[in-house]
């Protein structure tokens, strides 16, 4: 049964409160004189239609629901005796819903305000990368993906699990200094060319250990292409 | 050397916001009233001469900023990486702003809602940050606003931000006029 109180557009509401400054906005009512069991009643209804509709609400919902059915339930009550400064019992929901308010406005506020990388820009922010098309994007990847790549190349190229006792002849230093001449030539190279040369197992080792090492300095940057994932070392 | 030109020079190459400090490590043998006069008069030049960027106050430093009237045509040139802050993490960070420093269930008090996840999201976003923990059982987390915060929204200080009475004259002059709700009860 569908009367003419259900006939709203049901918008998610994200608590209690949201829920409670539809109501007051819909019905028009002035926060400072709210008409308890009218709002009560609205809440209640709203909450049955969400039963209605499966779906499911927070504890919180209930909480807000039994407050207003107290606050409702004290304002029936004549006021006790002698103690003639107790306060509107409404103002336990008007005081919070107030400040809600009042910091919703706040936020409206802030999202206005020219934002730094939205509305206005610094020197450079803007000139990182051509634009490409969307089969053409990569992204930036982690270490995660890189050691993963690392552990396929090992695993592809070395099975037969010989440890090499020769003394290593290269510092990471001087394949750092090696890499970025390669890298002078050719600025984008795909790391399983790096990688993949037949110096053995140790030079391996140190190219991936420099290459981290230089996407720690940020002299290159490391991209995943998105469609078919081939890792690419940028140098900047 | 021209002091000022020198100034300017180190705002042009400098990324985020330079400070007056930053800029007297350099110019040691300035003065700092004479270095603070300089960069006055550098921020004035750049708002007579009303052009494509001017600097901006941010943070407590300098910084050339685009001016958001080109943002249209400076967005075409690339796409920026987009910038989403939902709805509710603008609500949480402005509950942030005015009412730091705060605890977890401060917040969800206000807003009603749980509200751990909103608040990693910023923390994430480095847009608030953990001051310590307070001292009461399960010594939650004390957050307050970062420095970022200042850059993302171009502020100089916290302070800077209107009271939340400002605010509410302002967005209801400006969104919602014809709304019989709130601030009525401000009103003397």
């Amino acid at each position: 049964m569908l009367d003419e109180n259900y006939s709203i557009k049901l918008t998610i509401f994200e608590g209690p409160m949201d829920l409670l400054v539809y109501l007051v906005k819909k019905h028009d009512m002035d926060i400072a004189d709210i008409p308890i069991s009218k709002i009560t009643e609205q809440y209640l209804q709203y909450l049955d239609m969400m039963t209605l509709m499966n779906i499911d609400f927070a504890g919180d919902f209930l909480y807000m629901a039994a407050t207003l059915a107290h606050i409702k339930s004290r304002t029936l009550l004549p006021s006790q005796g002698d103690d003639g400064e107790e306060e509107d019992p409404r103002l336990e929901i008007a005081r919070p819903l107030m400040e809600y308010l009042r910091l919703k406005s706040a936020a409206v506020y802030l999202g206005g305000l020219d934002m730094f990388g939205r509305d206005t820009f610094e020197g450079g922010m803007l000139d990182k990368q051509d634009s490409k098309t969307e089969d053409d994007l990569e992204i930036s990847i982690g270490l995660f993906e890189l050691a993963e790549a690392f552990g396929q190349i090992m695993d592809r190229q070395y099975r037969d699990h010989t440890v090499d006792f020769s003394t290593n002849t290269m510092s990471v230093k001087e394949r750092i200094l090696e890499l970025i001449s390669i890298f002078e030539i050719h600025p984008g190279i795909s790391f399983l060319k790096l990688m993949d040369n037949h110096h053995g197992k140790p030079m391996v080792v140190l190219t991936f250990l420099a290459i981290l090492e230089m996407a720690k300095m940020n002299l290159i940057e490391i991209k995943q292409h998105i469609q078919n994932g081939m890792i690419t070392l940028y140098y900047v | 050397m021209d002091v000022k030109r020198i100034i300017e020079s180190l705002l042009f190459v400098s990324r985020g916001p330079l400070t007056l400090e930053r800029i007297k490590s350099i110019l040691h043998d300035t003065d700092r009233t004479v270095i603070n006069m300089e960069i006055r008069s550098l921020v004035e030049d750049y708002k007579n001469r009303n052009g494509g960027f001017y600097i901006a106050e941010v943070a407590g430093g300098y910084q050339f900023r685009t001016h958001p009237d080109c943002k249209q045509w400076v967005t075409l040139l690339n796409q920026p990486s987009p910038l989403r802050i939902s709805r509710a993490a603008l609500e949480t960070l402005s509950i942030i702003a005015y009412k730091q420093p705060l605890i977890r269930s401060d917040i969800e008090y206000i807003r009603g809602v749980d509200s751990g996840g909103v608040i990693r999201n910023l923390l994430d976003l480095k847009l608030i940050r953990v001051l310590g923990r307070k001292d009461i059982p399960g010594r939650p987390l004390i957050y307050s606003t970062s420095k970022y915060f200042l850059e993302l929204f171009g502020l100089n200080d916290i302070k800077d931000l209107p009271t939340l009475n400002e605010i509410e004259d302002l967005v209801k002059k400006q969104e919602e006029p014809s709304q019989g709700l709130s601030g009525d009860q401000e009103k003397p």
